[in-house]
């Protein structure tokens, strides 16, 4: 039984779209009538492009194929060889960079051709091959040369294994890596005017100023003067430093002119 | 199940199978290729063949139950057709009406032989002497199928028009069939309609 609404949309609808009289409903029967079975008109060739449509390969490949003719092929080829003759003859003069010019050397070299290798002025810049365990050029000083042992692991191993700590620790690390030219940890107040050349505790004459400070590094390592420099160091600002003074004085048996840079 | 049953062929052919490709085809074909023939004349084997291409073209992108399905189809017909028939420089061809109602059987027989009164042809040739819309209309109702709202955006129109000229040309085709003077008049209007239409 139709609902009170369903009646109501029939309604509607039949007065929109009524239906047809028996004739007419005779003729739109026809007009509708089920087709024959077999083949449906054009359906091999909806066939045929459904399947062009849906295959994977769509004919493009053998467009690529056609695209390479012989006259690209030949530019292509002739580019390269100039790319490989260029490299060739840069390498041969030796004016390639220090990296290129090394690879370039051990590659020729396998297939018996002898190319100059690394030059003199290419030592200058850190273009150089090399890895951490490298022991053919590993080091961070390019004067070193490539017969010496791993810099770069030295450090490293030195790193790891000292008892220093804090800023002792990377003067420490700092002096060895640069071979003593490094200024690591050099700061505090204690002054020293001359060079205490002779005296244990010069390296506390290394907070001072000027010509003292390079003198006592230099000549003196002393280990017991850079422990007590921190001494002085903590009282920096100040004004006097007293006890890195006293320190200095203590280690360089009177003769040292600590603190006296320090007075206002 | 029906829906379900469209929804498992759509999704087999877009990912390529064939059978399940011509089953979607046969589906619709047989009642496009009445829409085209009776509106599109000579011009509706090709423009199903650019249908079906664009059909195959777009199939991956489209989503819909089957009623969208054959309404997506038959608005790309309509639209290969209009088109077709702007290059062709022309319009459809019209059905020859004395040809046509040849075997019309006398008006006193019509009472008791109206099952036998009508092939496909003829019907559809009847159809095909209504004004375009109102063809297109009863076609897309009645013999592709089609329910209103989906009727209407085949054609771009609104459903209260396209249910206005459905109206309108079943009482043309009543009045063709009782009065045969009413069929030559129809096949008159339609040349004209056809011309502003």
């Amino acid at each position: 039984m139709l609902t009170k609404h369903r009646r109501k949309a029939q309604h509607r609808r039949n007065a929109q779209d009524p239906t047809p009289d028996k004739r007419v409903e005779s003729l739109l029967a026809a007009a509708a009538a089920p087709t024959e079975p077999g083949p449906v008109p054009g359906e091999a060739a909806a066939l045929t492009a459904f399947r062009a449509e849906t295959s994977p390969t769509p004919l493009r490949r053998p467009r690529m194929l056609t695209s390479f003719t012989p006259l690209r092929a030949a530019a292509a080829a002739v580019g390269t060889g100039v790319l490989l003759t260029g490299g060739m003859a840069a390498a041969a003069t030796g004016s390639l960079p220090g990296a290129a010019q090394e690879t370039a050397s051990e590659m020729l070299a396998r297939v018996g051709v002898t190319v100059p290798g690394v030059p003199e002025h290419a030592a200058e810049y850190a273009d150089q091959r090399g890895g951490a365990d490298d022991t053919t050029g590993g080091s961070s000083d390019p004067a070193d040369g490539a017969g010496e042992s791993s810099k770069g692991a030295e450090i490293s191993e030195l790193a790891t294994e000292t008892d220093s700590t804090g800023a002792d620790k990377g003067a420490e690390i700092s002096e060895s890596a640069s071979d003593g030219r490094s200024k690591a940890g050099e700061q505090g107040t204690a002054g020293a005017e001359n060079g205490a050349d002779d005296a244990p505790g010069a390296a506390v004459s290394e907070d001072a100023s000027g010509a003292a400070r390079e003198n006592a590094r230099v000549e003196v390592p002393n280990r017991g003067g850079a422990a007590r420099t921190d001494g002085a160091r903590s009282e920096q600002g100040s004004g006097a430093s007293t006890s890195g003074t006293d320190t200095a004085d203590e280690s360089s048996g009177g003769r040292s002119s600590a603190d006296s840079g320090n007075r206002p | 199940m029906a829906t379900s049953e469209f929804d498992r062929r759509l999704l087999a052919a877009q990912q390529g199978d064939e059978v399940s490709f011509s089953e979607l085809f046969r589906s619709v074909q047989p009642r496009l290729l009445r829409y085209l023939r009776t509106i599109g004349g000579g011009l509706a084997d090709d423009v199903a063949a650019d249908t079906w291409l664009s059909v195959v073209r777009g199939l991956g992108r489209f989503s819909g139950d089957e009623n969208q399905w054959q309404a997506w189809v038959f608005t790309i017909a309509r639209a290969r057709l209009v088109d077709a028939q702007r290059r062709a420089g022309r319009l459809p061809v019209p059905v020859d009406s004395n040809e046509v109602l040849a075997d019309r059987p006398d008006r006193t027989d019509v009472s008791g032989a109206v099952e036998e009164m009508f092939s496909t042809e003829s019907a559809l040739a009847m159809i095909g002497q209504l004004p375009r819309q109102q063809a297109e209309v009863v076609l897309l109702r009645h013999v592709a199928g089609l329910d209103v709202p989906h009727t209407a955006a085949v054609l771009g129109k609104r459903p209260g028009a396209v249910r206005v000229a459905g109206h309108r040309g079943l009482r043309r085709l009543a009045e063709m069939l009782t009065q045969p003077d009413a069929a030559q008049q129809g096949s008159r209007c339609n040349a004209s309609d056809s011309v502003f239409g």
